[in-house]
């Protein structure tokens, strides 16, 4: 009877509360999931750095002219970026891109399965609202859906659940993307879903978020076109799009706060 | 001691759960510690102390992701009541048995999370083949899985003294 009593309260609690035990069961075990985690990729990084010791010269190499090449980049977008502030503040438009962007470290992932999300350790000083944007150098991750003190749980955009408003960048159309369920091995799949049937989408255009829908910033690089194909119907056309960020793989991510105007 | 030993499991099992690795060919399923650890007690202990610690992982699982808070807290209980009441008919401490219980109670507790997230959480959407593959590692990963945490977490209440060599801690 104490057992059918605790069960009909366990399932009927208001997601207030739900939340609230949530936040505190999180606390509880992210110490040990970081804990448990940081050894985990101790590990991995010892056994890679063994096995890799006869490349790593010809790797520092490499590494030592991609960091010349970005550093000029880098050089070259600083520019840029003051440029286009002057401009837009000159033409009194929004500013569409944040300054900040807070660094938080993957500790674990959805412990059942069901849904496809990463929790990240953050700084316990630092807010991170709902809805935030998650980010890799690659391209967009996800997005916060829920926040304690000390983590904060990311929906993958390979989720079903995630619908993201994005743009075809070299054609300008628009249109929902959402993850898909694959089976096998390989990197996680999205689909763009009604794309108009006489726009000319190729394989290996590059998805990009719309900022419509107010949750994601404009211009972030989302995946690239893997398939087109048309819809029973022939009135529509779909594309499989493979996120650009690698999902299974994420170390650290960024998450930027959705505190600017515009989001 | 038990109460303790089951709080430590359940924080180490948790934790686990949440960073090991999946597998494609599985489903992406995930090791389903915390549902193990549930049967073992269910497989060790007196009715009332394994629904008890049933709730207790349950409760843990659901928090720990998006699931909302009671599916898994009531797959588990169902799992647990059912195993605990058919435990003497069988050989409860042959690891064969471990493994049989553990693949059947994993379908059965995925079949009853499956029905609760439709009612609770209706914008989750699953296909059917990953679906169907999910539920399947998960049963395989369990039925691999609870031999070994049966022996890691009996070896560790014999050390403590919560059971006795070559038995079973009930009544």
């Amino acid at each position: 009877m104490a057992f059918a009593v605790i069960m009909i309260a366990a399932l009927s609690l208001p997601s207030a509360l739900q939340s609230r035990i949530g936040d505190v069961s999180r606390e509880v075990v992210a110490p040990l999931q970081s804990g448990l985690s940081i050894f985990g990729s101790r590990l991995r990084e010892a056994s890679l750095a063994i096995r890799g010791l006869g490349g790593m010269a010809a790797q520092n190499r490499e590494m030592s002219q991609e960091l010349t090449r970005l550093r000029n980049e880098v050089r070259v977008g600083r520019a840029l970026a003051s440029e286009n502030r002057r401009l837009r503040a000159a033409l009194q438009l929004r500013q569409t891109y944040p300054d900040e962007l807070i660094p938080s470290e993957v500790v674990a992932r959805d412990i059942t399965g069901w849904w496809r999300t990463v929790r990240v350790a953050k700084d316990s000083g630092v807010e991170v609202p709902v809805n935030s944007t998650a980010i890799t150098a690659d391209g967009l991750v996800g997005k916060v859906v829920s926040s304690s003190r000390n983590t904060a749980d990311i929906l993958l955009v390979s989720d079903p659940t995630c619908r993201v408003s994005v743009r075809i960048e070299r054609v300008g159309v628009s249109g929902v993307l959402s993850g898909v369920h694959s089976l096998g091995k390989g990197r996680a799949l999205c689909r763009l879903d009604f794309i108009n049937k006489d726009v000319e989408v190729r394989v290996g255009d590059e998805v990009v978020t719309s900022g419509l829908g107010g949750i994601f910033p404009k211009g972030l690089l989302v995946g690239r076109i893997a398939r087109v194909y048309r819809g029973p119907a022939g009135l529509y056309q779909y594309a499989d799009v493979v996120p650009s960020a690698d999902l299974s793989n994420l170390n650290i991510v960024f998450l930027i706060e959705p505190r600017l105007e515009g989001f | 001691m038990t109460a303790l030993v089951a709080i430590f499991m359940a924080l180490m099992a948790s934790s686990l759960q949440a960073i090991l690795p999946t597998w494609g060919a599985m489903g992406h399923a995930k090791m389903p510690l915390l549902l193990c650890l549930a049967l073992y007690y269910a497989l060790t202990r007196r009715k009332q102390v394994a629904l008890a610690i049933a709730i207790f992982l349950g409760l843990i699982q659901d928090t720990q992701g998006m699931t909302p808070v009671g599916v898994s807290l009531l797959a588990f209980f169902a799992v647990v009541f059912v195993i605990n009441s058919y435990r003497e008919e069988v050989f409860i401490l042959h690891p064969a048995t471990h493994a049989i219980f553990a693949f059947c109670a994993s379908v059965v507790a995925d079949l009853v999370m499956l029905i609760l997230l439709g009612l609770l959480a209706p914008g989750l959407k699953l296909g059917i083949w990953a679906t169907l593959a999910r539920i399947l590692g998960t049963a395989s990963m369990a039925a691999i899985c609870l031999p070994v945490v049966y022996q890691a977490v009996w070896h560790l209440d014999l050390a403590l003294g919560n059971v006795k060599k070559r038995g079973v801690a009930w009544p």
